[in-house]
């Protein structure tokens, strides 16, 4: 897996992160970025 | 007005379910068992699954007449062949799966799998009802049926469930049906499919095991063929077994298939003629689901009743290993449980089977030793009167404290969770077990009046947001009283570990209250607490009447005596 793509994925994941920490609600497609991340750690184990 | 008008679509008319589960093939044929019985129930809904490539594939032929829709989620589709491999290319495959579950809304989906994967792919489904896991919008995670926070709390945290994975599938979907014995006469076999080979090393025998049982088959069964079946990685161990000198002049009557049938033609190899032989895994499952008698060997993590052949007439052999069942986790370079099933006792099972006759206790400790048959349990599969999976002990020895308390949590669960009662001789115990019930009396009495308490304050709290003037001082007050109680609870359950399993739930349960507002969470957290404290008395008066009736034989067998 590329540097870039582990990049654009840690980005996208602190921007959840930000946002459940201003108590803001994750929209669906906050939750597709968790899922595709969970997905992505199955995948390696 | 700028605004996207988003289409909504609507729910279909017919019933719609949605199953997830992620997990292996084992769970998607367990599940697969489920639906067709609750399609026996209710055949006008309509039931789709969602399920992984790698896993779902090899059992299509199972999966593609009972569903209606079967969405396979194909991570290297996604991944791999993304290209260039960038998020937005990623997360564009993704969504269209998603919007492709989602095309037709459901009215229920339900979780069955318990990872973090699928409870964020169930929060993305467009259904009405979610049953089992999800993440809420405050990505925390959600379980509000009661089965599910059991499953949850008990079967992913240790050893202390007495059901059948299909059984608890059944009580988280609500399928009534109940599955039934198989009255007809057991038949005469003429084929042996074998096996010899389970997911993890702990799960399974070494090779020089199996030579010996295919042997000393064969030898004594000399109308029977042994076909053994496996997947490409087992080639190597197959040759272990087959190039063994021993096996020399039985090679006519062994077939191997391994890593040459798929799994639906190792199906199909399976008729009413044939016994299965192996550990815990797929393939005793797929013959469960034919109806095929099977010989299961449970070793290291494989929890005997969790994992059984969901079918009566089914015998398991599990090892009586102190250590057993173990955790995947855990580690062993040992494998004790693995010597102490003797392959004696397999191949006396296996010459019974073969002839169409039940395994019974007096010949098998008349013509294989005591010795043999010390260090391991052999059950019988049935279905109880509530159409639930029950382990028949063939070999009738004391039961220890684990074993017992697992038997009356069943009871329990079974009445606290579903309302139903399930019938129940009393056990044996033994001398030791009947002393650690008796410790375990006074734990139950702890824990039973923590809930108690908890009942008493959440009811505190209540009263003083009804009353004129509530204050706040006074709410707090009782809120940390409350959680001073959870922190007893667990201390209970640190000093009797057999109680695990109703403070481990009663925890689940507290971490997914009902309710916007504290009135409706302190209603929930009664509910909860007077939920634990009917749980712990009533497996107080089981272990209470047990004791006394075991008394009593005592009591009649010293005054025999005299």
């Amino acid at each position: 897996m590329s540097n870039n793509f582990k990049d654009e994925v840690m980005t996208a994941i602190e921007e959840v992160k930000n946002s459940l920490v201003k108590d803001k609600e994750i929209s669906d497609k906050q939750m597709e970025i968790l899922l595709l991340t969970s997905l992505l750690e199955e995948e390696s184990q | 007005m700028n605004a996207e008008k988003i289409e909504t679509p609507e729910l279909p008319q017919k019933k719609r379910m949605t199953i997830l589960q992620l997990n292996r093939i084992g769970d998607i044929v367990q599940t697969a068992q489920m639906v067709r019985l609750l399609k026996e129930e209710h055949g006008d809904i309509e039931i789709a699954l969602v399920a992984r490539k790698q896993f779902a594939n090899p059992v299509r032929f199972l999966l593609d007449g009972l569903f209606d829709d079967v969405f396979i989620i194909d991570t290297d589709e996604i991944f791999r062949n993304t290209s260039p491999l960038t998020l937005s290319g990623v997360r564009k495959k993704l969504s269209k799966f998603i919007a492709h579950v989602n095309a037709k809304p459901s009215h229920v989906s339900i979780n069955l799998t318990f990872s973090k994967s699928s409870n964020y792919l169930h929060s993305l489904i467009n259904s009405t009802h979610k049953v089992g896991p999800y993440y809420n919008k405050q990505a925390e995670v959600k379980i509000e049926d009661k089965w599910s926070q059991y499953l949850y709390a008990t079967v992913m945290r240790g050893d202390m469930n007495p059901f059948n994975l299909v059984d608890l599938f059944k009580s988280i979907v609500g399928v009534k049906a109940k599955a039934k014995n198989n009255t007809e006469k057991l038949k005469t076999k003429d084929t042996i499919l074998i096996h010899p080979f389970a997911s993890q090393d702990r799960k399974k025998w070494k090779s020089n095991k199996w030579t010996e049982v295919i042997y000393k088959t064969l030898k004594e069964n000399s109308e029977v063929k042994i076909h053994i079946v496996g997947a490409n990685n087992d080639v190597e161990a197959t040759n272990e077994i087959l190039t063994n000198p021993i096996l020399n002049s039985y090679k006519n009557r062994i077939v191997s298939h391994v890593g040459s049938k798929k799994m639906e033609e190792v199906f199909e190899l399976m008729n009413d003629k044939t016994l299965f032989v192996g550990h815990d895994s797929v393939i005793s499952h797929l013959a469960a689901t034919k109806g095929v008698q099977s010989l299961t060997i449970a070793l290291g993590n494989a929890r005997v009743l969790e994992t059984a052949p969901y079918s009566a007439n089914n015998y398991i052999l599990s090892p009586k290993t102190k250590c057993y069942p173990c955790f995947p986790d855990q580690e062993c370079n040992f494998y004790q449980c693995h010597s102490d099933i003797p392959y004696q006792v397999v191949n006396f099972c296996i010459d019974k089977l073969v002839k169409g006759q039940e395994i019974n206790e007096k010949e098998l400790v008349s013509e294989a030793s005591h010795f043999l048959t010390s260090s391991v349990d052999i059950f019988k599969t049935e279905f109880s009167t509530q159409g639930l999976l029950t382990l028949n002990p063939v070999i009738s020895s004391g039961l220890n404290s684990k074993e017992a308390i697992r038997g009356f949590y069943r009871l329990g669960w079974l009445f606290n969770l579903s309302e139903i009662e399930e019938g129940a001789d009393f056990p044996t115990l033994t001398a030791n077990c009947q002393n650690e019930l008796k410790t375990d009396l006074s734990g139950i009495k702890h824990a039973f009046e923590l809930c108690e308490f908890g009942k008493k304050y959440s009811r505190y709290i209540l009263e003083e947001i009804s009353s004129a003037t509530p204050s706040l001082e006074q709410i707090k007050a009782h809120s940390e009283k409350i959680d001073e109680i959870d922190g007893l609870l667990t201390i209970v359950k640190n000093t009797f570990p057999r109680l695990a399993p109703i403070v481990d739930y009663l925890i689940v349960a507290k971490g997914n209250l009902f309710g916007n507002n504290i009135v409706q969470l302190s209603e929930s957290a009664f509910l909860t607490y007077n939920e634990g404290a009917n749980l712990f008395s009533v497996i107080y008066d089981l272990i209470e009447k047990t004791l006394k009736e075991a008394n009593k034989n005592i009591k009649t067998s010293t005054k025999d005596l005299r």
